[in-house]
């Protein structure tokens, strides 16, 4: 019972992204949510995240504002790494979303 | 690309981090906008590209971290220069390239011609040589506008011409007008008859203008004449009062004869190639010849094909080098002779070759009598080959003296 409490209660949009929603604003500002590009299997384009976790040849793991992205595959790179935005290419698997 | 041009020229290193906590790491220099890129996890850390800038504001992170770096490779043209510092006339050389380069760049190397049929590129091109502006002309020296009208007014087949230059080439851009100036026109100022250009009998005869002398069925002789370009004037008495002058202009048909000999030998001599061949190549610089020292031919028969290939930088701009390749082909002579029934099948065939090569120029056979004979060790075969023909060939008018004005004087002294 406490458990689909929890479920509903985190259906139920907060106003802030009501207003965003309503409002038509782009949500990775507003919210900051981060927004995941990927091209075909061997790209992933990354934007408004927080920060490594960790990075193997396998898999890598990257803090977002709301939860964890995990993208595993196999001959994982990072093309390049800024502060806004970075570049997986490499043999993608699977993308895990972590909570 | 760009990119990656513009990181070689400002100059990166590849770094190897090791250490207490190097996801931190990697973290910070996001957070401070150093760039990094081709990120790789190696055993005990990871390995990356860093531009030179950021590596100099590294040192506070690494002591924040406890982590360590170390250089593996300097890539790019600072670095380049560091260690080539003192190779000062390397340096003087690359600016001379740059400048000759820029100077070279002012001239003409490339010419392009759009839009002509009737007109050749060579035409075109030699044109532009005689008014100096080929390849290899300074484009300060040119103006478009002046080698536009002397096209124009040089060739009357042109109706528009656009002559651009971008960078180093030219493009001239033709536009002729469709039809091409009829050829009998020039024929205007003078007078002419039609005299038999062949022996033969007039078969048709259309006249359109002039005096016709023949009627179908008269024999000619060369030379004759058919039509006369001058109009007689007569008055009551059958008197020739004036003669009047007029190019004549008709269509004769004429059935004409054409003799055919053709000798075949028995005996002949096949060259059979073999399977040796060797090559050869020569250079042709200027007027200077440039032999292949080396080559050393050893074949007794042989039979040699030259290609001439003129050495050409783009797609018009030939320069005056040429290559030719010999090609000795090593034969064997062979004394052999035909049979009757060869020689019959090559007759026939030499005899169509002919036919074809008459009706190729729009003469129609009509019959022909062609008998092979043996003469000795030879063939021969002879005979005759009918056919229709224009027999049309123009010759200047004679002027007759008299003239209406003379006439005119005569009549008023009576």
């Amino acid at each position: 019972m406490k458990r689909n409490d929890r479920n509903t209660k985190r259906r139920e949009p907060s106003l802030r992204e009501k207003m965003v929603t309503n409002l038509e604003l782009p949500k990775d500002l507003m919210l900051g949510v981060s927004v995941l590009t990927v091209t075909g299997r061997g790209e992933a384009l990354i934007s408004n995240y927080k920060g490594i976790l960790e990075y193997k040849d396998s898999f890598i793991r990257v803090q977002t504002k709301n939860c964890r992205i995990q993208i595993s595959g196999a001959h994982l790179v990072i093309d390049y790494y800024t502060n806004e935005e970075m570049k997986i290419t490499g043999f993608i698997e699977s993308i895990q979303y972590e909570t | 690309m760009l990119l990656s041009l513009m990181k070689y020229a400002k100059g990166y290193v590849y770094v190897r981090l090791t250490g207490y906590a190097p996801e931190r790491f990697l973290n910070l220099c996001g957070s401070r906008d150093i760039l990094i890129w081709n990120l790789l996890p190696c055993d005990d850390g990871y390995e990356f590209c860093i531009s030179v800038a950021g590596f100099r504001q590294l040192k506070p992170i690494l002591r924040k971290t406890r982590t360590h770096i170390r250089i593996l490779r300097r890539v790019g043209a600072p670095f380049l220069t560091f260690r080539y510092r003192k190779r000062k006339l390397f340096g003087v050389g690359l600016f001379f390239f740059g400048m000759l380069l820029y100077y070279l760049s002012g001239f003409i190397w490339n010419i392009e011609i759009n839009g002509n049929s009737y007109l050749s590129n060579e035409v075109i091109l030699d044109f532009l040589e005689d008014e100096a502006c080929t390849f290899g002309t300074k484009k300060s020296d040119i103006s478009c506008e002046a080698l536009e009208e002397a096209l124009r007014s040089r060739y009357s087949e042109v109706i528009w011409t656009s002559i651009k230059i971008y960078g180093t080439k030219m493009t001239v851009d033709i536009q002729e007008s469709l039809l091409p100036e009829e050829q009998y026109e020039k024929q205007d100022d003078a007078v002419y008859d039609i005299v038999a250009a062949k022996d033969g009998v007039v078969t048709e005869i259309i006249t359109r203008s002039g005096t016709p002398l023949v009627t179908a069925g008269t024999e000619v002789k060369k030379g004759d004449m058919l039509v006369s370009g001058c109009l007689e004037i007569k008055n009551d008495a059958e008197e020739v009062v004036e003669y009047l002058y007029r190019s004549s202009d008709a269509d004769i048909v004429g059935k004409v004869v054409y003799p055919y000999n053709d000798v075949i030998k028995k005996d002949y001599i096949a060259a059979t190639p073999t399977t040796e061949s060797c090559k050869d190549y020569t250079l042709l610089i200027g007027g200077l010849t440039l032999k292949n020292p080396f080559f050393h031919n050893s074949y007794a028969d042989y039979q040699v094909t030259a290609d001439t290939y003129q050495v050409h930088v783009t797609d018009n701009f030939y320069l005056p080098i040429w290559v030719t390749r010999y090609t000795y082909q090593e034969i064997e002579n062979q004394q052999k002779s035909y049979s009757e029934k060869e020689i019959r099948q090559i007759a026939s065939k030499n005899l169509q070759n002919y036919l074809q090569d008459l009706e190729e120029k729009g003469i129609q056979i009509i019959g022909k009598n062609v008998i092979i004979k043996r003469t000795g060790k030879d063939y021969v075969a002879s005979g005759t080959i009918e056919v229709y023909e224009s027999i049309v060939s123009y010759q200047p008018t004679e002027i007759q003296n008299i003239t209406s004005e003379e006439r005119q004087n005569a009549d008023e002294s009576d």
